[in-house]
């Protein structure tokens, strides 16, 4: 993931919270269904109740039945009550509908003007009324509407808080099984990280669910042939170089022969304008080969192999290598650090060398000045290499490091050589720099591998 | 002077041995390691082109035989390896010289020249200065036994201050001898130079006599 990229929510927080967004909506919709369907049981238990003490009351009990004459309605009392909180709610009333006895609680006038047996309700009561052939009577019992929609209430609170107490519960066990399932995705990860250039090994498979199995199948068959591909890489860096560089030199001294006699023998019958001709192509030939063979090689490294190198040895053995060179000896210098101590940092030696090597080519073919190569210990290791020649315009710095662009007509060749350069110092986590006219004054170019202390990637 | 050429290379080994011919070099060819050991033995060879890459071995392990010869041959390593590993490796286990294949047949020439001119001078002058050992001969300087880079500069000024040792050296003379590689050499490089050679070697080997110039330490 690139470090501009927004972060993504983890695949447990996003599981748990889908997971428990559609339980709670289950769980509501249930909660709603089984609300209805209680409340629908518990009204009908009130009206079972209520027909239940109507028969009671009007033909299992004897009842107090006024004379005529005497003041109605007459307050019936009854008795303490310690299994029901609610009042009973009675009248008893004639054929004419007036109201002969009612209970304390119950209102004076008849609930209803019309009389019928059954249930029928009025905004503040559900009522129940009966009739007995018998006395010529009809009795009405009541509930309050409000005594039955706080039953019902009474239940869904009582549904809802134990939703609403569970739902933490619920989310924290989502979350820990969601976890605990996932362990092997990061698992997998993990053993796709420790993946690199030098560790291609198959990512062990054997314990994962089937879809991250398959999953890890997918990625083994790519890395292997990502092996096949490096192997290829690799081996064609490492023995081209041998393949390619025999035959040449066979070449070169057998060209140099014919020139040598053609020059000696006029009699000879070398084309000698012909011979050296080819002996020119052929050093274009091995020099561009040269090049290709250190962008391959630098490019097919990595860090795996990195271990401890001494700069000062380092540049003091490529020093001496390009004094072999006629256009060197005179005019490339070697300034080494103060003291004895090596300068090391960890790194791949031969990569390296092709870096410097590349360095020094480029500051003694493009510039007639004397050359200065140094190792620098503090602040940190630096490899430099300075030329004192007329510099390079600053709008042109930076195409230096472009693969096959030139800075200019004099500077033919910088292309591809910088870019092996930069290519090396990325892959030691050093950093190229390019100064020029240098800081410490005076014209020229002055390139920089500054090395970092810390061990690079 | 006579050479052996170790190198298994037939196309390459004939061309070599064309052109050190027409070169007036005596030159022998060993294809591969058992070869080149047997025949070490058989000649005095003043140098020996050493291909590496050999199809029995490491053409290094073929140093052991030359060196516990009376008068062992110069080594001059040829391989395509240019890998500077390698080439310390080489010159770790002995061999004086290192060429990269395809090499520019006059370097060859001048390595070879080397030789000879160096097997020329039959007795080695070694100058030694406490830590400091300065072969004149070989052209190498030595600090607390490990061999020190010296630049072509510097190295001018050394050969100068240890070919006489005992005596002292005019800034003049001194400044000649720098003139050879630099024509923009002034007074300052002097010193410069002299100060190099101070920080590489010890600041006691060459000592300064004032309003005359500079010589080595005595012993």
């Amino acid at each position: 993931m690139s470090a501009d990229a927004p972060l993504q929510p983890s695949l447990v927080s996003s599981l748990t919270r889908a997971l428990l967004a559609a339980v709670v909506l289950v769980w509501a919709v249930g909660t709603g269904m089984v609300a209805w369907y209680v409340n629908y049981k518990i009204q009908r238990n009130f009206d079972f109740e209520l027909s239940e003490s109507a028969h009671r009351q009007l033909f299992a009990s004897p009842m107090y039945i006024p004379d005529p004459g005497e003041a109605t309605p007459a307050v019936m009392h009854e008795a303490p009550d310690t299994v029901h909180d609610a009042p009973l709610l009675l009248q008893l009333r004639d054929l004419q509908g007036r109201v002969l006895v009612r209970t304390e609680a119950a209102p004076e006038t008849g609930w209803t003007s019309e009389l019928a047996e059954g249930f029928s309700d009025t905004s503040n009561y559900r009522i129940f009324t009966i009739y007995d052939p018998a006395k010529q009577l009809w009795l009405q019992l009541a509930d309050t509407q409000e005594e039955r929609r706080e039953a019902s209430r009474n239940t869904l609170t009582g549904l809802v808080l134990l939703l609403l107490l569970i739902l933490p519960v619920l989310a924290l066990i989502i979350r820990w099984v969601a976890r605990r399932k996932l362990r092997s995705l990061g698992d997998i990860q993990e053993q796709i990280q420790a993946r690199n250039g030098s560790h291609l090994d198959p990512l062990r498979t054997a314990d994962y669910p089937l879809e991250l199995a398959q999953v890890g199948l997918g990625v083994n068959l790519l890395l292997g042939r990502l092996q096949e591909a490096l192997n290829v890489e690799r081996s064609l860096a490492a023995n081209a170089a041998h393949e390619l560089r025999t035959p040449l030199a066979s070449v070169r001294l057998r060209l140099h022969t014919a020139i040598d006699q053609a020059e000696s023998n006029a009699a000879s019958n070398v084309p000698l304008e012909e011979a050296k001709a080819a002996l020119q192509a052929l050093e274009t030939l091995s020099h561009r080969t040269e090049r290709l063979l250190q962008l391959s090689r630098a490019e097919a490294g990595d860090s795996a192999s990195f271990a401890p190198v001494d700069l000062v040895q380092l540049a003091g053995t490529l020093a001496q290598e390009f004094w072999q060179q006629p256009r060197a000896l005179k005019r490339l210098d070697w300034i080494a650090p103060e003291g004895h101590e090596p300068v090391c940092i960890q790194g791949d030696i031969d990569s390296l060398a092709i870096a410097l090597r590349n360095l020094l080519d480029n500051a003694l073919t493009h510039t007639s000045a004397a050359v200065e190569l140094s190792v620098e210990r503090w602040p940190a290791p630096a490899l430099v290499v300075r030329d004192h020649g007329p510099g390079v315009p600053a709008a042109q710095l930076p195409l230096i490091l472009q693969r096959h662009v030139r800075a200019d007509s004099r500077r033919v060749g910088y292309g591809l050589g910088m870019s092996i350069v930069s290519s090396i110092a990325l892959k030691h986590g050093a950093q190229l720099e390019l100064r020029s006219p240098p800081a410490d004054g005076g014209t020229g170019l002055e390139v920089r591998l500054n090395f970092s202390t810390s061990t690079p990637r | 002077m006579r050479i052996l050429l170790v190198e298994d290379d037939a196309a390459l080994a004939n061309a070599v041995l064309g052109y050190l011919h027409g070169k007036q070099f005596l030159v022998d060819l060993a294809a591969d390691l058992s070869q080149a050991r047997s025949m070490v033995s058989l000649a005095a060879y003043s140098a020996v082109l050493l291909d590496l890459n050999l199809p029995d071995g490491d053409g290094l392990q073929l140093l052991p035989t030359i060196q516990a010869q009376d008068d062992p041959a110069s080594v001059i390593v040829v391989t395509a390896r240019d890998q500077v590993s390698d080439r310390i490796r080489g010159l770790d286990a002995g061999a004086d010289d290192y060429l990269i294949k395809p090499y520019d047949p006059e370097e060859l020439l001048a390595r070879l020249r080397a030789v000879e001119r160096r097997r020329g001078h039959q007795t080695s002058s070694v100058v030694t200065r406490g830590d400091v050992s300065i072969d004149l001969t070989r052209e190498v300087v030595k600090a607390n036994g490990f061999p020190v880079v010296m630049t072509p500069k510097e190295w001018a000024l050394l050969r100068v201050l240890a070919s006489r040792a005992q005596q002292v050296h005019t800034r003049e003379r001194l400044l000649d001898a720098l003139y050879q590689w630099d024509d923009s050499s002034d007074s300052n490089t002097l010193e410069v130079f002299i100060s190099r050679l101070r920080r590489k070697l010890g600041n006691s080997l060459i000592q300064t006599v004032r309003g005359i110039g500079y010589r080595l330490a005595p012993p």
